[in-house]
C-alpha cells in the first residue's frame, strides 16, 4: 500500500486557526498573558535564580496603535523559536509539564500552556507582530517578525534584558484593545488568578490579584468580598468552599482536584432568573462563565467559581470537554454540594430556610424530577396559600391533615373562599411544579389527602334538606336555573355559583360553534367535545348554591311576609352571585347582572 | 415564513437587543424538544415552565406554541390520553382569536386534535377527520413544511387505523417521496426516522415482512445521525425481528439485547409499533408466553393511560396470540368486545375482534 503525506496549505490554515478558532477577540490577550505567564515560570523551575521576581507589563501606543506585552521569563533561543513558537500544535509548556508531572506536580500545574496554537491567536487581534526575546540560557536576543502570511522573518534583535516582548500592531477591528479602561477589564477576566502580576503602562500596582480568593488566610471573608465585587448586588444566602473529592468509579476510585466555591444567592425566579452556572477556571486561567452543565441540574438556585486542573479546555479554550474527567468533576461536584446541603438542613435550619424559602419555586420544580433532593426539601419548600407563605407541615396542622389546592390561574377566589369558610387555608398551585410536587408528596406520606379544589369545590360543601328551603328553589327553578341548598362558611355569603371543570372551554366552544367560526370537520369534532363534556358533567350553566347557614337566606326561606320584595332580594342573590363567579361572565352580561341588581334595588325602594 | 422561522428570527431578534429572558423562551423550547423521548416528564415540565414565562413576558405567541407541544408530548410521547382533550380542544379554540391571525403552527394545532379523535375512535369519527384534514389541506402555503408532513402522518395514522393497510402504505410512501426530494433535510430526515419506524410496522401488519429490512436500517442510520433514541431503539428491534425471522439466531440476539437495552434507559413509555416488534421477535423466537406477558403488559399501560384505541389494539394482538395459542376464552372474548363500548360506535369494532379471536387478523 502506498503512503501519502499530507499538504498543508499555511496561510488558510493559519487564518482558520487565527480567525475561526477563538469567538472573541479578546481571548488573544488571554493567550499572550498565558504564554509571558507561561515562560515566568519556566525561568523560576529552570532558571535557578533564588532572588527571581516574576512580571508582566502592557505598554499601550494609541498613537502608534501598537499594544506590548513584555515579560522578563525564560525568553527564547533561535532554535527554540524554529521549534516551538513556529511549529503549529507544539509548545515547550506541554512538553515541560510533561517532564515536570513526573517529579514535580505542584510545579508542573502552574503551567497554563496546552495547545501550542495559542500565539496564532496575536493574529485575531494584529496585522503585524513582532517579538523580541533574549534567552536566560544566554546568547543574541532574537527578533522575530509576521503580518500572518505563511512566512516570518527571524533576525538578530536587541534586548538588554532576559525575557521576551511581543509587539502588536492592532488591527482596526480589535481597537477596543487600545483603550486602557477595555484592557484592563479583559486581563482581570482572563487573568486575576495568574500568579504573574500584571502592569499596566507601568502602574506602581498590578491589575490583577493574582490569587483566587479560596488561597486567602481568610477564605470565607475573602470569598463573600468576591462574590460581592463578581457578582455584583449579590450578598450569598450561603458558600461552599469547595475541596479535593473522591468520587466512586465502576473499578475504584478517583480524587477530583476541585478548588473554588458554590453559592447560593438571595433569591431566583423560576424561568426568569435562574442559575446552576459557574465560572470556570483552568489552572487559574478564566475558561468560560455560564457554564450550565457542571453542576447536577436540580442546583438551578446555585451559582459557583471553579478552578479544576483535569478538565480539558478545547482547543480555543472557551470551552470544556464533556468527557470522563468531565462527568466525574460533575459528580464530585453533585456529591460535595448534596452532602453539604444535607449538613445544612440538619445543623444550620435558619439558614436552610433562608435559603428554600428564597428559592421556592426553583427548588419545587428540581425536587418533582430528583426522589433523593425531594426527600430533603420536602418539608422546606412555602407554598403561597391563603394564609401566606406556608411550609406543608405547617400547613397541614391547620388543615386538619388534608391538602387543598387550586390549579386555575385566573378566578379561584370563590374556591379559595370555600376553603376558609371551612377554616382550612387553599395552596395556590397555578404554579407549573406545584401540583406534581403535592402529588408526589401525598404518594409519599399516605396518611395525606389531597383535595383538588376547582370544578370540585362541592366537596366542601354539606348537603341540608332542601324542605324549608323549596318556596326558594322554586323560584329559581321556574326559570330555568339550576339550584340547590347546602350549608356552607362563611356565614355571611349568601350564594354561590358553581361550575364544573372544563366550563370556560366549553362555554367558548359553544360560542364558537354557534357563530360559526369552525370549518366543517372541525365542528363535528368540537361539538363532539362539547357532548362528551355536557355528558361527564351536567349542566355548564352552573349551579346556584344558597347557603343554608347564612342567616338572610333562612329569612328568606322562613319570612313569608315579605312577599314582592322576596323575589327582588333572591334576584339580587342570584346577579351576585354570578358577578362573584365572574369567570364565566362575558362584559355584556356583567352588565346585565348589575342592570338587574340595580333594578331589584329600585324596586324596593320608596317611591 | 417556515413553521419554525419565527422562533429562530424571536431568539435572534431578542439576542440582538439583549433580552435574555425572550431569548430564554427559545431556549427553553430547545432543551424541552431534546427531552421529549429520553425524558419526556421533563420535557413537559420545560414546556409549563416555558408557558409560564411566554405569560409573564406577554408573548400569546409563544404561550400557544408551548401548550401546542405540551398536547404533542402528552399526546406522542407519554401516550397519556386522560386530559390531553381539554387542552387540545382550548388550543383549537384559541388559535382562532385576532391576535393569533399568521401563527404558524396553527395548522399543528389543529391536526393535535384530530390526533385525539384517532385514538377515541378513528373509524366513528372517519368522516370529521377526513374534513378536518382536507380544510387544514386547503390552508397548506408551500412554505408549511412541517405542517404539510403532519398532516400526511395524520392521513397514515388514520387509514392504519381504519385498517386500510395498501391506502396507508401508499401514503407512507408518498411521504418517503416528498421528504426524499425536499431540500429542507431537517423536517425531511425528522419525519423520515418516523416514517421508516412506521414503514417497518406496517410491512409487519401486512405480512410483506422482506421489506422490513431496508426500512429498519435506512431509519437506523438515519436516527443515529439525528440521535433520536426511541426511533433508534425500535428500528433495532425491527432488524432483531428481521434475523429471527431469517433465522440468524446470534445476530437477532445481538440486535435484542442493543434495542432493549436502548429502549429500556428511555423514560418514556413503549409505544404499540413497539411492541410489535417485540412480541415478534419473540413470537418469532417460538417464546410466545413472553410475547403475552408484554401484551398483558401493552394492555394495562394503555388503558390506565386512557388510550381507547391504544387498548383495542392490545387487547386485539392479545386475542390473536392466545388464537395461535389455542388459550382463547370466553372471559377474555367478552372483555375486549366490552371494551369496544368506548367507541362512538362499537359496531365498527366487533368484527375485526371477531376474526382476531380465530387468529385470522394480523
Amino acid at each position: 500500500m502506498e503512503k501519502h503525506r499530507f499538504n498543508l496549505h499555511l496561510p488558510g490554515l493559519l487564518k482558520v486557526l487565527a480567525e475561526h478558532l477563538y469567538s472573541s477577540k479578546k481571548v488573544a490577550i488571554r493567550e499572550l498573558i498565558q504564554n509571558a505567564h507561561d515562560s515566568c515560570v519556566r525561568r523560576k523551575i529552570e532558571g535557578g535564580e533564588s532572588d527571581y521576581r516574576s512580571r508582566i507589563d502592557l505598554d499601550l501606543d494609541p498613537v502608534q496603535r501598537t499594544l506590548t506585552i513584555r515579560d522578563n521569563g525564560a525568553g527564547l533561543t533561535s532554535e527554540e523559536i524554529g521549534t516551538y513558537l513556529a511549529t503549529i500544535g507544539r509548545g515547550y509548556t506541554r512538553e515541560l509539564r510533561e517532564k515536570l508531572t513526573l517529579y514535580s506536580a505542584s510545579e508542573a500545574a502552574e503551567l497554563i500552556g496546552q495547545f501550542g496554537l495559542g500565539f496564532l491567536s496575536a493574529f485575531l487581534i494584529a496585522a503585524e507582530v513582532t517579538l523580541t526575546t533574549r534567552s536566560f540560557q544566554g546568547g543574541q536576543a532574537s527578533r522575530w517578525h509576521s503580518v500572518g502570511d505563511e512566512h516570518y522573518e527571524l533576525t538578530p534583535g536587541w534586548r538588554e534584558e532576559v525575557g521576551t516582548s511581543v509587539e502588536l500592531r492592532v488591527k482596526p477591528a480589535a481597537s477596543f484593545l487600545l483603550r486602557e479602561k477595555e484592557l484592563s477589564e479583559t486581563v482581570r477576566c482572563y487573568a486575576d488568578f495568574v500568579p504573574t502580576p500584571i502592569y499596566l503602562q507601568g502602574d506602581a500596582y498590578p491589575l490583577n490579584r493574582q490569587a483566587p480568593p479560596w488561597e486567602d488566610d481568610h477564605a470565607d471573608v475573602a470569598i463573600r468580598e468576591y462574590i460581592g465585587r463578581a457578582f455584583p448586588g449579590t450578598e450569598p444566602l450561603y458558600v461552599l468552599q469547595l475541596r479535593d473529592w473522591q468520587v466512586r468509579l465502576a473499578d475504584g476510585t478517583l480524587t477530583v482536584p476541585l478548588q473554588g466555591f458554590l453559592f447560593v444567592p438571595p433569591g431566583s425566579i423560576a424561568s426568569v432568573r435562574e442559575y446552576g452556572d459557574l465560572t470556570v477556571y483552568i489552572r487559574r486561567m478564566f475558561i468560560c462563565d455560564r457554564e450550565r452543565d457542571l453542576l447536577p441540574p436540580w442546583a438551578r438556585f446555585v451559582r459557583g467559581v471553579i478552578d479544576c486542573p483535569v478538565l480539558q479546555p478545547t482547543a480555543s479554550r472557551e470551552g470544556i470537554h464533556q468527557d470522563e474527567n468531565f462527568e466525574s468533576v460533575q459528580q464530585a461536584l453533585e456529591e460535595q454540594l448534596g452532602q453539604d446541603l444535607r449538613r445544612l438542613a440538619q445543623h444550620d435550619a435558619p439558614t436552610w430556610r433562608l435559603l428554600v424559602r428564597g428559592h421556592s419555586d426553583v427548588i419545587t420544580g428540581w425536587a418533582v424530577k430528583d426522589n433523593e433532593f425531594f426527600e430533603r426539601v420536602e418539608d422546606l419548600v412555602v407554598f403561597r396559600t391563603t394564609r401566606g407563605l406556608l411550609n406543608l407541615p405547617d400547613y397541614l396542622k391547620q388543615s386538619g391533615g388534608n391538602l387543598y389546592y387550586v390549579t386555575r390561574e385566573l378566578g379561584s377566589l370563590q374556591e379559595q373562599l370555600l376553603a376558609e369558610g371551612r377554616d382550612v387555608p387553599a395552596i395556590d398551585a397555578s404554579w407549573f411544579a406545584v401540583t406534581p410536587f403535592l402529588e408526589k408528596y401525598t404518594a409519599r406520606h399516605a396518611e395525606v389527602g389531597l383535595v383538588k379544589l376547582d370544578g370540585e369545590a362541592h366537596t366542601l360543601l354539606r348537603s341540608v334538606p332542601e324542605g324549608p328551603f323549596a318556596g326558594l328553589l322554586e323560584h329559581y327553578r321556574s326559570q330555568q336555573l339550576r339550584a340547590r341548598v347546602a350549608a356552607f362558611k362563611p356565614l355571611d355569603v349568601p350564594a354561590l355559583i358553581l361550575y364544573p371543570q372544563g366550563a370556560e372551554i366549553v362555554r367558548e366552544a359553544r360560542q364558537s360553534l354557534d357563530e360559526g367560526e369552525m370549518p366543517g370537520g372541525l365542528a363535528g369534532l368540537i361539538s363532539d367535545y362539547v357532548e362528551r363534556k355536557s355528558a361527564d358533567a351536567g349542566d355548564f350553566q352552573g349551579t346556584l348554591y344558597l347557603n343554608a347557614s347564612c342567616p338572610l337566606v333562612r329569612r328568606l326561606a322562613e319570612d313569608a311576609a315579605l312577599g314582592r320584595d322576596r323575589a327582588m332580594v333572591l334576584a339580587i342573590l342570584y346577579q351576585t352571585a354570578r358577578l362573584f363567579a365572574g369567570r364565566m361572565l362575558a362584559p355584556l352580561e356583567a352588565v346585565g347582572a348589575f342592570r338587574e341588581i340595580n333594578q331589584a334595588l329600585e324596586r324596593m325602594m320608596p317611591p | 415564513m417556515s413553521d419554525w422561522q419565527w422562533f429562530e428570527d424571536f431568539e435572534a431578534d431578542a439576542l440582538a437587543r439583549g433580552d435574555e429572558e425572550r431569548a430564554r423562551l427559545r431556549q427553553i423550547h430547545r432543551d424541552a424538544f431534546d427531552f421529549r423521548e429520553i425524558d419526556p416528564d421533563r420535557s413537559l415540565l420545560l414546556f409549563a415552565e416555558g408557558r409560564r414565562l411566554a405569560l409573564m413576558l406577554g408573548e400569546p405567541w409563544w404561550v400557544l406554541l408551548f401548550d401546542h407541544w405540551r398536547v404533542h408530548g402528552l399526546l406522542h410521547h407519554k401516550q397519556d390520553y386522560r386530559n390531553v382533550l381539554d387542552l387540545a380542544v382550548r388550543n383549537v379554540l384559541e388559535v382562532r382569536k385576532p391576535k393569533y391571525a399568521g401563527f404558524p403552527q396553527k395548522l399543528w394545532i389543529d391536526n393535535d386534535l384530530v390526533n385525539i379523535y384517532l385514538n377515541l375512535d378513528p373509524r366513528g369519527y372517519a368522516d370529521e377527520i377526513e374534513q378536518t384534514l382536507a380544510q387544514a389541506e386547503a390552508e397548506l402555503t408551500p412554505e408549511r413544511d412541517n405542517a404539510r408532513y403532519l398532516l400526511l402522518y395524520s392521513r397514515l395514522c388514520a387509514a392504519s387505523c381504519q385498517d386500510r393497510l395498501d391506502d396507508a402504505h401508499a401514503i407512507a410512501l408518498r411521504i418517503h417521496a416528498q421528504a426524499q426530494a425536499d431540500p429542507n433535510r431537517w423536517p425531511a430526515e425528522h419525519f423520515l426516522i418516523h416514517l421508516c419506524e412506521t414503514l417497518c410496522y406496517l410491512s409487519n401488519r401486512r405480512k410483506t415482512w422482506a421489506d422490513i429490512a431496508g426500512w429498519a436500517e435506512a431509519g437506523e442510520e438515519l436516527a443515529r445521525r439525528r440521535g433520536y433514541q426511541q426511533p433508534m431503539s425500535a428500528l433495532l428491534m425491527w432488524q432483531a425481528t428481521v434475523a429471527q425471522r431469517a433465522g440468524e439466531k446470534a445476530k437477532a440476539k445481538r440486535l435484542y439485547r442493543s434495542a432493549s437495552s436502548r429502549l429500556g434507559r428511555l423514560k418514556a413509555p413503549l409505544t404499540s409499533e413497539s411492541y410489535d416488534a417485540i412480541c415478534s421477535y419473540h413470537e418469532l423466537a417460538g417464546n410466545l408466553e413472553k410475547a403475552l406477558g408484554l401484551r398483558d403488559q401493552q394492555l394495562q399501560e394503555d388503558a390506565q393511560r386512557g388510550s381507547v384505541f391504544g387498548e383495542f389494539q392490545a387487547r386485539l394482538m392479545r386475542l390473536r396470540l392466545l388464537a395461535t395459542m389455542g388459550r382463547v376464552s370466553e372471559h377474555d372474548l367478552a372483555e375486549a368486545r366490552q371494551a369496544t363500548r368506548k367507541f362512538r360506535q362499537p359496531e365498527n369494532y366487533r368484527g375485526q375482534i371477531e376474526r382476531a379471536a380465530t387468529g385470522e387478523v394480523g
